[in-house]
C-alpha cells in the first residue's frame, strides 16, 4: 500500500543521467510514480554506488526498494539502500548481494515500518562485529521480523551478538534458532502470556474443574520442527511454550482450551487405541471423533468450553475439497452447533455424531463412526498427506495419547514422543559427574558427627518402642561463600520486607496485667482506693479504675527442620533449580521475619544413613543471631542421604524442651515420605514419624508440615494430622508462603 | 419464663434447610441439656441454624462472637464504678445462665484458652456459674443451653480447643450440603432461578476443588447465596461471581484467573 508520504511526481520526466545505464533509468522509471523528487534521486545516487554489485543485486535492490516504498514510505526504502552499502562495507560484496536478495522477504514479512528499520540498524551491528552470521540471520528473518515486537528484535540480535564476543560456535547455533537458548528467547519473547507465565493458573483451572493435577511439561516448539501442538500421554502434558501468533488474552483462552482439551480426553477418554492395521485417514478420522467425543462429553457439565473451543475453530465452507480442510471443517461441525457446511460428507459425519448421545459412552464410539467416515472419504480418492498433517484447530493435541505406540510408525513414533516425555520430567538416572563430587564433600563419614544421643524408634508390627534404635548426630555444613550468603541474604530482605508486619502483628505469649486503665475487665483496687479518696475530697476522680490482662508479647518457639535428603536435589519442574535451593531461600526469608520480630527459633537440617547415622545440620542455634555466619552454613546445606523423620522430630523436641516459651512449634519442610536404605518396609518410617508426632504433641510441642510438591502426600494427613500440614504446589512460592503460614500458626 | 432476655428472642422463624439429622439430634441434646459443638468451615450454616433452633423452641438466644482479645470478664460479667461505688454488670454469659436462654459462643477458638475454661462448669453435670469476683454461684436456669461453633482448619493447629473442653460437648458435623439440597437452599435465599442456582452449586464445587491447593476454603454457601442475591438484582452471573467468590476468596493473580476461567467454563 502506497504511504500517504509516497506522493506521486509526475513532473519528473528531467530525470538525472545515469551514468548511461538504460537498465538503471529503467528502474528509476519504475519508481518514479511511488517517491518524490528528491527521494527518486537520492535512491539514484545509491543505485549507481550499488551497481558494483551487479545486475543482478541491483535488479533485487530496485525491486526491494519499490516494495518498501509501497509497503512503508520513503524513509526505509533509504534506508534500506543505506544498509546494503554499509554492508558492502563492513563484511563484503558477497554479504550485501545476499541482503539485496534477502530484501524483498524481509519487507512483506515486517509487520511495521518500525521493526523493519529496527531491523536494518541491527543488521549493521551484525555485519560488522559477526558478518559470518548474515546468512543465518536472513534464512530466519521472516519469523523474527513477523513475530517480534522492535525492541524484542533488536534485544534477541544483541543476545546473538553478545555470545559471539566468547563462543562463535554458540552463536553460530543461535542465529540458525538452533540453540536451546535462541529458540527459548525467542518462545518466550513471541509470547507475551507463554505457558511458564500461565502453568500455576493452568495447573489451578484443571484442578478446580476436574480435581487433578496435571504434570505439565512447557516445550519449545513453535511449530517449524515439532508439531506446535500439545501432547499428553497418561497424566504427563506437554504444552508448547508459546502458541504462535497469540497474544495477551487470546494466548491465554488458548492455553485454556489446550489444557480443557486434554483434561476432557483424561477425563472421558476410553484407553488408548492400538493402531493395528488401520490407515494414517482412518487414525486421523478416529482421532478427530474422540476429540470431538469428550469435548461434548465435558460440555454437557461445563457448557462453558463450548464458546471457549469454538472460538478457535475458524476455517469455513468452500468448495475446495482438501482432506485437510475437511477434516477442519468436520471437526467444527462437531464442536460448533452454528457451524453450517453444505457438504454431504460432513453433514453425514454430524447427523451420525449426533443421533445418539448416549452412543457416546459406548466403548468404541470414535472407531467405528471414524472407520465409516474414513471409508467414506477414501472413496471420494481425494489424498491424504499424513506428514503434513496437522490437527486443526491448533489448540487440540497431536492425539499421540490416544494411540498405543506401534514399532513400525515411521518417524512420528508415539514411542518416541513418549521416551521424550519422560526424559522431560524425571531427570536422568545418571547425575552429572560433579555432582557426585558434592556428594564425597558433604558426605563425612558416620563417625565425623558428633554424637547428640540414642532416639528409641517406633514398630508399629510389634506396638512398641525399640530402645536406643538410632544414633543422632551433629555436623557442621560446609559454610557456603560468602558472596553467595550475601546473596541470599538480599533475596531473603527482600522479600521480608514485605512480610513482616505480618509477622509482628502475630501475637503470642503469656497475658500481661495492666493497671490503671480506662476500661478492663475487672477493678484495679488501688486505682478505685484513689479515685474514692478523691471524690470524698472534692477533687477531679481519676477515671482510670480498670485493670486489664493483655497478651502482648510473643511467646513463641520455631524450631525449622529441613529435609535435605537426596530427592531435595532434583530440580523444579523445568528450572534448573534444585528443591534445596528453594528450602534455602526459604528459611532464609523466614529467619529473617522471625528475628526481626524477635522470636526465638533455631534452624537445623537432617538427614540420614541408617539409623546409625542420623545427621543434624546445625544451622542456628536458639541463642545465635541469624547473622551472615548462620546464612553462610544455611547456604552450604547440601542434598544428599536418606529421610528417617521420626528420630530427627524426637531429637527436636528434646531440643525445644529447654525453650521457655509458651508455645513450642516444629516446622518440618519436607518433599516426600521417610525412608531409609536399612528399611525395607515402607509403613515402618511412616508409622514411626506418626508416633514422633505424637509423642511430641504429648510433650506439649505442636507439628507442622510444610511438603513440596506432591510426592508422598498419602503419607502426611497419616503422620501429622489432617490438619498438621500443607502442601505447597507451586514450590517456588514457597518463601512466601512458608512465612505467611508462620504467621498463621502463630496467631 | 423471664422477661429480662425478651430482647435476645428470635422474631421470624429464619430459613434453615436440613441437611441431614440435625434438627432432631439438637432437640434431644437440649431436653438433655448436653452442650452442643457445631463444627464445620465457615458459611456452611452453623449460626443460622441455632437461630433456626432458639425459634423453634421458643428460647433466647444470646450470641457472642469470640474474639481473641476477649477475656472471662466479657462472659461472664464486671464490676463497673459509679457515684456510689461499685456496681456488677452480669455478662452474656451470666445472663444466658441466670435467666434461661441458649447461648452461642461463635468460634470459640478465637478467644484464649483461659477464657474458654469459664465455661467448664456450665457444662458437665454441675451446671453452674461461680461468680468468684462477686462471690456468688449461679445455678443454671433449666432453659439454659450452651452452644458453641468451631471451625477445625489447619490455621488453628496452634489455637486448637483444650481436650478438656472438647469433651463436654455433643457435636454435629456442618459441610457443605449435597447440590440438590444446597441447590435448593441458594433458590429459597436468593430468589433465583433453578438454572441460575445448579450454576452457582457447580462452581461452589469447583472452588472446592481448589482447597489445599491454593485456597484456604472453597467458596462456601453463604458465598454462593450472595452470588445470587446479585444475579437476582440484574448483575450477570458471571460478574456476581467475581465479586463475591473470585475476588475474596484469593489475591493471587494466577488463582483469580483460573477461578475466573473455571466459572466461565461453568456458566457457558
Amino acid at each position: 500500500m502506497p504511504d500517504g508520504q509516497c506522493e506521486r511526481q509526475d513532473g519528473g520526466e528531467d530525470a538525472v543521467e545515469l551514468g548511461g545505464d538504460p537498465a538503471l533509468a529503467e528502474l528509476a522509471d519504475r519508481l518514479r510514480p511511488l517517491l518524490d523528487r528528491e527521494s527518486i534521486e537520492r535512491w539514484q545516487q545509491q543505485a549507481q554506488s550499488l551497481q558494483k554489485l551487479g545486475a543482478a543485486a541491483l535488479m533485487d535492490f530496485a525491486q526491494s526498494s519499490a516494495e518498501c516504498c509501497r509497503k512503508f514510505s520513503a524513509g526505509p526504502a533509504q534506508k534500506l539502500g543505506e544498509t546494503a552499502l554499509y554492508i558492502d562495507e563492513l563484511a563484503g560484496a558477497e554479504a550485501a548481494r545476499l541482503f539485496l536478495r534477502a530484501a524483498g522477504e524481509a519487507v512483506t514479512s515486517a509487520h511495521g515500518a518500525a521493526v523493519f528499520a529496527q531491523y536494518l540498524d541491527a543488521l549493521v551491528l551484525v555485519a560488522r562485529e559477526v558478518s559470518n552470521e548474515l546468512p543465518a540471520l536472513f534464512a530466519i528473518q521472516r519469523r523474527l521480523l513477523s513475530r517480534l515486537t522492535p525492541r524484542r528484535l533488536d534485544n534477541w540480535i544483541g543476545v546473538g551478538r553478545a555470545i559471539a564476543t566468547w563462543d562463535l560456535v554458540g552463536a553460530s547455533a543461535y542465529f540458525r534458532l538452533e540453540s536451546e537458548e535462541a529458540r527459548h528467547l525467542f518462545a518466550q519473547m513471541t509470547s507475551d502470556e507463554g505457558f511458564d507465565e500461565l502453568a500455576a493458573t493452568l495447573r489451578a483451572y484443571v484442578q478446580a474443574l476436574w480435581r487433578f493435577q496435571p504434570l505439565m511439561v512447557g516445550v519449545d516448539d513453535d511449530g517449524t520442527t515439532g508439531t506446535g501442538r500439545s501432547s499428553f500421554l497418561g497424566p504427563l502434558v506437554r504444552v508448547p511454550r508459546a502458541y504462535p501468533g497469540l497474544h495477551g488474552e487470546r494466548s491465554r483462552r488458548h492455553y485454556l482450551a489446550a489444557m480443557a482439551h486434554i483434561a476432557a480426553h483424561l477425563v472421558h477418554g476410553q484407553g488408548r487405541i492400538a493402531v493395528g492395521k488401520l490407515k494414517p485417514l482412518q487414525v486421523a478420522l478416529i482421532s478427530l471423533v474422540e476429540d470431538a467425543r469428550v469435548e461434548n462429553l465435558a460440555k454437557v457439565e461445563l457448557p462453558g468450553l463450548g464458546p471457549l473451543w469454538a472460538g478457535f475453530h475458524t476455517v469455513v465452507p468452500s468448495a475446495a475439497t482438501t482432506v485437510d480442510l475437511l477434516l477442519a471443517r468436520l471437526a467444527r461441525a462437531l464442536a460448533d452447533p452454528a457451524f453450517e457446511d453444505a457438504n454431504p460428507w460432513i453433514d453425514r459425519g454430524r447427523r451420525l455424531f449426533f443421533s445418539d448421545r448416549e452412543a457416546w459412552h459406548a466403548p468404541g464410539f470414535a472407531r467405528q463412526l471414524g472407520g465409516l467416515l474414513g471409508n467414506d472419504l477414501g472413496q471420494m480418492r481425494i489424498p491424504f498427506n499424513a506428514r503434513t498433517y496437522r490437527v486443526e484447530p491448533s489448540y487440540r493435541d497431536d492425539n499421540s495419547g490416544l494411540w498405543e505406540p506401534s514399532p513400525d510408525d515411521d518417524e512420528h513414533t508415539v514411542d518416541e514422543i513418549t521416551v521424550d516425555n519422560l526424559a522431560d520430567v524425571k531427570p536422568p538416572e545418571q547425575k552429572p559427574r560433579h555432582q557426585d563430587r558434592i556428594e564425597v564433600e558433604i558426605a563425612p563419614q558416620a563417625g565425623d558427627g558428633i554424637l547428640l544421643g540414642h532416639y528409641p524408634e517406633w514398630d508399629h508390627q510389634t506396638g512398641q518402642h525399640r530402645r536406643a534404635w538410632t544414633s543422632v548426630r551433629s555436623y557442621q555444613p560446609k559454610p557456603a561463600p560468602e558472596v553467595a550468603a550475601l546473596e541470599l541474604a538480599a533475596s531473603a530482605e527482600r522479600v521480608a520486607g514485605r512480610i513482616e508486619r505480618l509477622i509482628r502483628n502475630a501475637r503470642v505469649g503469656r497475658p500481661r496485667l495492666l493497671k490503671r486503665q480506662l476500661q478492663g475487665e475487672f477493678l484495679d483496687i488501688d486505682a478505685c482506693i484513689r479515685t474514692t479518696i478523691e471524690m470524698r475530697a472534692g477533687a477531679t476522680p481519676d477515671p482510670h479504675v480498670y485493670a486489664a490482662r493483655e497478651t502482648r508479647g510473643r511467646e513463641l518457639s520455631t524450631l525449622v527442620v529441613l529435609d535435605i535428603s537426596q530427592s531435595t536435589r532434583d530440580r523444579i519442574g523445568q528450572t534448573t533449580r534444585p528443591v534445596i535451593a528453594v528450602e534455602r531461600e526459604a528459611v532464609a526469608v523466614l529467619g529473617a521475619a522471625m528475628s526481626h520480630a524477635g522470636d526465638p527459633f533455631a534452624v537445623v537440617g537432617f538427614c540420614s544413613d541408617t539409623r546409625k547415622d542420623v545427621r543434624i545440620y546445625e544451622v542456628k542455634g536458639f541463642g545465635e543471631p541469624f547473622d551472615l555466619a548462620a546464612i553462610r552454613r544455611l547456604g552450604g546445606l547440601r542434598g544428599g542421604l536418606s529421610t528417617r523423620l521420626g528420630a530427627a522430630l524426637r531429637h527436636c523436641g528434646d531440643r525445644l524442651d529447654n525453650q521457655r516459651a509458651a508455645r513450642r512449634l516444629v516446622l518440618v519442610v519436607t518433599d516426600g515420605e521417610p525412608s531409609d536404605v536399612d528399611v525395607g518396609d515402607p509403613k515402618y518410617l511412616r508409622e514411626d514419624a506418626r508416633q514422633a508426632v505424637l509423642e511430641l504433641n504429648h510433650k506439649g510441642v505442636d507439628v507442622f508440615a510444610v511438603a513440596l510438591g506432591t510426592q508422598g502426600q498419602d503419607s502426611l494427613p497419616r503422620i501429622f494430622s489432617r490438619r498438621g500440614y500443607l502442601v505447597i504446589d507451586d514450590i517456588e512460592q514457597l518463601p512466601l508462603r512458608l512465612t505467611q503460614l508462620y504467621h498463621r500458626l502463630a496467631r | 419464663m423471664s422477661e429480662e432476655l425478651d430482647g435476645f428472642r428470635v422474631p421470624d422463624e429464619p430459613y434453615y434447610r436440613a441437611s441431614g439429622d440435625e434438627v432432631r439430634r439438637f432437640e434431644a441434646a437440649f431436653s438433655l441439656k448436653i452442650p452442643v459443638m457445631l463444627k464445620g468451615p465457615t458459611g456452611t450454616g452453623k449460626t443460622r441454624f441455632v437461630e433456626h433452633m432458639a425459634f423453634r423452641l421458643d428460647k433466647p438466644l444470646v450470641t457472642v462472637a469470640c474474639h481473641e482479645d476477649m477475656t472471662a470478664s466479657d462472659l461472664v460479667g464486671r464490676f463497673l464504678l459509679d457515684g456510689s461505688g461499685t456496681v456488677w454488670e452480669d455478662g452474656p454469659l451470666t445472663r444466658a445462665v441466670r435467666f434461661g436462654g441458649i447461648c452461642y459462643l461463635d468460634e470459640i477458638v478465637e478467644a484464649r484458652q483461659d477464657t474458654t475454661v469459664v465455661i467448664h462448669p456450665l457444662t458437665d453435670d454441675r451446671r453452674m456459674l461461680p461468680l468468684e469476683k462477686k462471690n456468688e454461684l449461679i445455678h443454671a436456669h433449666p432453659d439454659f443451653h450452651l452452644v458453641i461453633s468451631y471451625n477445625p482448619g489447619y490455621q488453628s493447629v496452634i489455637k486448637d480447643l483444650k481436650e478438656s473442653t472438647k469433651q463436654r460437648f455433643a457435636a454435629l458435623d456442618f459441610a457443605y450440603p449435597e447440590p440438590l439440597v444446597e441447590s435448593e437452599i441458594i433458590r429459597h435465599e436468593a430468589g433465583v432461578s433453578d438454572e441460575v442456582a445448579g450454576q452457582l452449586v457447580r462452581i461452589g464445587e469447583k472452588t472446592r476443588n481448589l482447597k489445599g491447593h491454593g485456597l484456604d476454603e472453597g467458596a462456601s454457601t453463604r458465598l454462593l447465596v450472595q452470588a445470587g442475591r446479585l444475579c437476582a438484582r440484574g448483575i450477570p452471573l458471571g460478574e456476581a461471581c467475581e465479586m463475591v467468590i473470585t475476588m475474596p476468596l484469593t489475591d493471587d493473580a494466577d488463582l483469580r484467573n483460573a477461578l475466573g476461567a473455571a466459572i466461565s467454563a461453568v456458566i457457558g
